[in-house]
């Protein structure tokens, strides 16, 4: 059940807000945790069980973990239960691609053995769990008291399957106690329409050219066409993928809870670097402590050292978003682009003032090609085509499509003035309105939750493209 | 409690109310909701744990109550409102608003471009029958004739908007049919080449700014055209049409508007004034009876009574399913007729179709004339069979007989059909 689904917005939304709102305190978290299971169980009502099960025989794990005085027994248990985590990352999302590998390599044959299917948000779920078990094991925070409260920091259905990935620590002490005030009721909701808009009026609109672009044949694309496609998919990601963050932070915050951001602004960005602290933030916040910074991080004896480490991050980075072989390039695509970063390019960058910027978006442009087209082949075509010409055919544009670009560009670069930053903090980052302020928000967020949900009534919602990872 | 937090509590219970509205609506009915028809194929599922754990459940239980949600056809007309005030798109049923705003039908422009080319085998497996067909009517002194007409996107294919144009057109199935039936030399009206070259000699539109088939004036002229050219074809002696004068229509009708009643908006689109061409019909004694199969560019034909004042009182069938032969009203259904006996009560059987139409030519009329007179006697007698299954007491009856004599009912009901079969062969009907 889609966020955008009309079944989400017209039933689920209306009802659970309505019950959670005049539950108890005491009985806010069995309620949430009740609807995230149902939530998660209607879209995978068979793994739903792995889950429950790895989380709860995970949350025994790390509570015996956190008991235990002797250091070997700790590090053994924090293998056990990271490990079993991870190997169901590994199993159920890389199994199909080592099969396929496996059995080119041997045989070159691509008919695998087992198709398995990919739990939904799985990704999510195990950094998640990673983070907790990692946190206890550092002792850096105390385990949760209830078992109850670690299902709900897992399967809490506003970012289970797609992020924000919500760190432990940040969040421990939100699920055992937080406040919901009118005030927080409303922001949240705003946030929420936000992301609304952002899928239904944007992202899903741009969708449509993106499709009509990569789906027509070598023969049929022309430059023009490729490099619009190229556009319309990178503004696509980010709306999509910013919009489900919104979604899950306005409906936390709903509840009480402060979701930390998982964007900001990316696209002002003036170099790979600075990017990468603006995009996905919470995973770019979880590589570097769980994986960059024991892996030695700056503090290395040679630079080469600390180089090696960044394309390691970047790699997984990339292969983290799936298991095939443009995952893996992009990841290498984006870690050159880091070290280049890091020789000469930063500096450079510095140098050429605003022009930074609109580098910076087609090298991420770019990327977004790599990311989307999964089949190699296929991505070298394109790519041939954007930069060695295509077929000598007129430009096919959708009537909604240049309004909707136009929009989302403006969107994304107008945090690059003062006035366009102001704009952003207003609806984003302000924690207090007036109350007139409050009445206009109310009723612009009501007026767009309409007009999303006419969108969405009159055709077939189209998935979050995060979903998938 | 300040002020600030009444006002905002007072705002949260605002939003709770309208989200609440649908669910609201649902239970009570407050305001009256226009209707709307559930689609085929998104009824209630039952729920069952096999169901659940496939997902199927909460698949058509989605499917389900996104179709029979509340307001659902107000927010469908928002949404198409919407794209068509920001982006001039239609969303609806597959309207495509074209250069100067003209409406269009996405199909045809498929079909025009040859995204549904069926392929040269299936089109020559076709024509062979239909030349088996137009032999054995040509034994019984009965004409065949096939008749393909422009349908909106090709007369208007100028107005096609680019993002919906192909490249490179491929082969169409208009183009492939019209090759057989010349090469096989069978008698065909072909008005695609022939309106298109006098587009810009007509006076008035041939099809409606906001409606997919013909206008009165349209139908006229390809009447006129078709009728001189059965006569000429035939032989046979057609009523002459003469146009008198044209005169304002005070108003479109539905069928002069439906590609605008298909977008769904809540705004009307601005109409351009047609006009009804007034002519006289007049003939030298008995004229040619003319069955008809056709697709919905009849249909206007039919409504314009041309069926009795052209064709003799010729029946109309609908997409080879309605039988038709007055305006509005529905006759019968072939599958429910002698259909040998009905088609060969006509002195000419012409099959009507657009150009759009050629993917699926005839709607599997040739095919059934074809079984039929090649494979005569079962097909009576699973016509008969039919009859009297469908018939409780008839069945009823049957039964009776098969208990009596000791055999099953359906041995029973075959030696009924092949008795009733005998009898129509030995009353020569």
């Amino acid at each position: 059940m889609l966020f955008s689904s009309p079944v989400f917005l017209v039933y689920f939304l209306p009802i659970f807000l309505g019950l959670y709102f005049l539950a108890a305190r005491q009985y806010k978290n069995t309620l949430l945790l009740a609807a995230s299971v149902f939530l998660y169980s209607w879209g995978e009502p068979l793994f739903v069980f792995m889950l429950l099960g790895l989380s709860i025989t995970t949350y025994y794990a790390v509570n015996a973990m956190h008991r235990h005085q002797s250091e070997m027994v700790r590090r053994r248990l924090l293998y056990v239960a990271s490990g079993l985590c991870l190997s169901i990352l590994i199993v159920f999302k890389y199994g199909n691609f080592f099969q396929e590998n496996v059995l080119y390599m041997v045989s070159s044959e691509t008919e695998i053995w087992a198709n398995i299917a990919i739990p939904l948000g799985i990704s999510f779920f195990t950094f998640q769990s990673i983070s907790y078990v990692i946190d206890i094991y550092r002792r850096e925070t105390e385990p949760l008291d209830s078992i109850r409260d670690y299902l709900l920091y897992i399967f809490s259905f506003p970012q289970l399957i797609a992020g924000p990935i919500v760190r432990f620590g940040r969040v421990k002490s939100q699920i055992e106690a937080r406040e919901s005030t009118s005030s927080d009721k409303l922001i949240g909701f705003y946030r929420f329409c936000i992301g609304l808009a952002k899928k239904v009026l944007i992202a899903d609109i741009l969708a449509q050219q993106v499709d009509h672009t990569f789906n027509l044949g070598v023969g049929e694309l022309s430059t023009g066409m490729a490099w619009t496609g190229m556009l319309a998919f990178t503004f696509q990601i980010y709306f999509d993928f910013s919009a489900y963050s919104d979604m899950a932070i306005g409906l936390g915050r709903m509840m009480g809870f402060r979701f930390p951001e998982n964007f900001n602004s990316p696209f002002i960005a003036k170099s790979i670097t600075e990017f990468w602290r603006r995009w996905h933030i919470t995973l770019t916040d979880f590589m570097r402590d769980y994986v960059y910074i024991p892996l030695g991080g700056n503090r290395t004896s040679t630079k080469w050292k600390m180089y090696r480490n960044l394309w390691i991050v970047f790699i997984l980075t990339g292969i983290w978003h799936g298991a095939s072989w443009n995952f893996f390039i992009w990841g290498i695509y984006h870690g050159v682009f880091i070290l280049l970063d890091k020789l000469f390019l930063g500096k450079v960058m510095k140098r050429i003032g605003a022009m930074s910027i609109l580098i910076t978006f087609f090298i991420v442009a770019f990327g977004c090609v790599i990311f989307k087209l999964e089949n190699i082949e296929q991505l070298l075509e394109y790519l041939q085509i954007m930069f060695a010409g295509g077929a000598d055919v007129p430009l096919r544009i959708l009537p909604s499509f240049l309004l909707v670009l136009s929009i989302s560009a403006l969107l994304s670069f107008l945090p690059v003035v003062q006035f366009g930053k102001r704009l952003r903090d207003f609806f984003i980052r302000q924690n207090e309105y007036s109350i007139v302020q409050h009445a206009g928000l109310t009723i612009a967020s009501l007026i767009v939750f309409i007009l999303s949900l006419s969108l969405v009534v009159s055709s077939d919602p189209l998935p979050f493209i995060y979903f998938q990872f | 409690m300040d002020r600030q937090q009444k006002y905002e509590r007072w705002l949260v219970a605002f939003v709770m109310l309208v989200l609440f509205l649908p669910l609201l609506q649902l239970v009570f009915g407050f305001f009256e909701a226009e209707e709307h028809e559930v689609e085929f194929g998104v009824e209630a599922p039952d729920f069952n744990l096999s169901n659940w754990f496939s997902g199927d459940f909460q698949r058509d239980k989605e499917q389900h109550l996104k179709h029979t949600v509340p307001f659902r056809m107000e927010l469908v007309r928002l949404n198409n409102q919407l794209y068509y005030s920001l982006f001039n798109q239609g969303r609806s049923n597959s309207v495509v608003v074209g250069k100067q705003d003209e409406l269009l039908l996405e199909k045809q422009i498929v079909s025009l471009q040859g995204q549904d080319y069926i392929g040269v085998d299936s089109i020559s497996a076709q024509i062979e029958k239909l030349k088996y067909v137009e032999e054995k009517l040509a034994q019984r002194g009965i004409k065949l004739v096939v008749a393909i007409v422009p349908s909106k996107a090709t007369y208007h294919s100028d107005l096609i908007p680019d993002w919906i144009k192909i490249a490179q057109k491929g082969r169409t199935n208009y183009s492939e049919y019209v090759e057989q039936l010349k090469v096989n030399d069978m008698a065909y009206f072909d008005a695609v080449p022939w309106l298109l070259e006098h587009k810009h000699q007509t006076t008035d539109r041939l099809f409606p700014k906001n409606g997919l088939h013909y206008t009165k004036y349209g139908q006229f002229i390809l009447m006129d055209s078709l009728t001189r050219f059965l006569a000429h074809e035939t032989s046979m002696p057609f009523p002459r049409m003469k146009l008198s004068s044209m005169q304002d229509a005070s108003h479109l009708s539905d069928e002069e508007e439906d590609l605008e009643n298909y977008l769904r908006l809540f705004t009307k689109i601005p109409d351009e004034p047609l006009r009804t061409p007034i002519f006289d019909v007049s003939s030298d004694g008995q004229t040619p009876k003319v069955l008809t199969i056709g697709d919905s560019y009849f249909m206007g034909m039919c409504n314009s009574n041309y069926c009795t004042t052209v064709f003799n009182g010729g029946q109309f069938w609908y997409y080879n399913r309605e039988v038709r032969t007055q305006p509005g009203k529905i006759d019968g259904y072939v599958n429910q007729i002698n259909v040998l006996e009905e088609v060969e009560k006509n002195d000419v059987v012409l099959i009507y179709i657009s150009d759009a139409n050629c993917y699926r030519f005839s709607f599997g009329f040739v095919d059934e004339l074809y079984e039929l007179y090649t494979n005569r006697r079962e097909h009576r007698i699973k016509f008969y069979t039919k009859q009297i299954e469908s018939d409780p007491e008839w069945l009823e009856l049957v039964r009776e007989k098969s208990i009596s004599k000791g055999i099953t009912l359906t041995e029973a009901i075959r030696i009924d059909a092949e008795y009733l079969y005998e009898m129509e062969l030995k009353n020569g009907d």
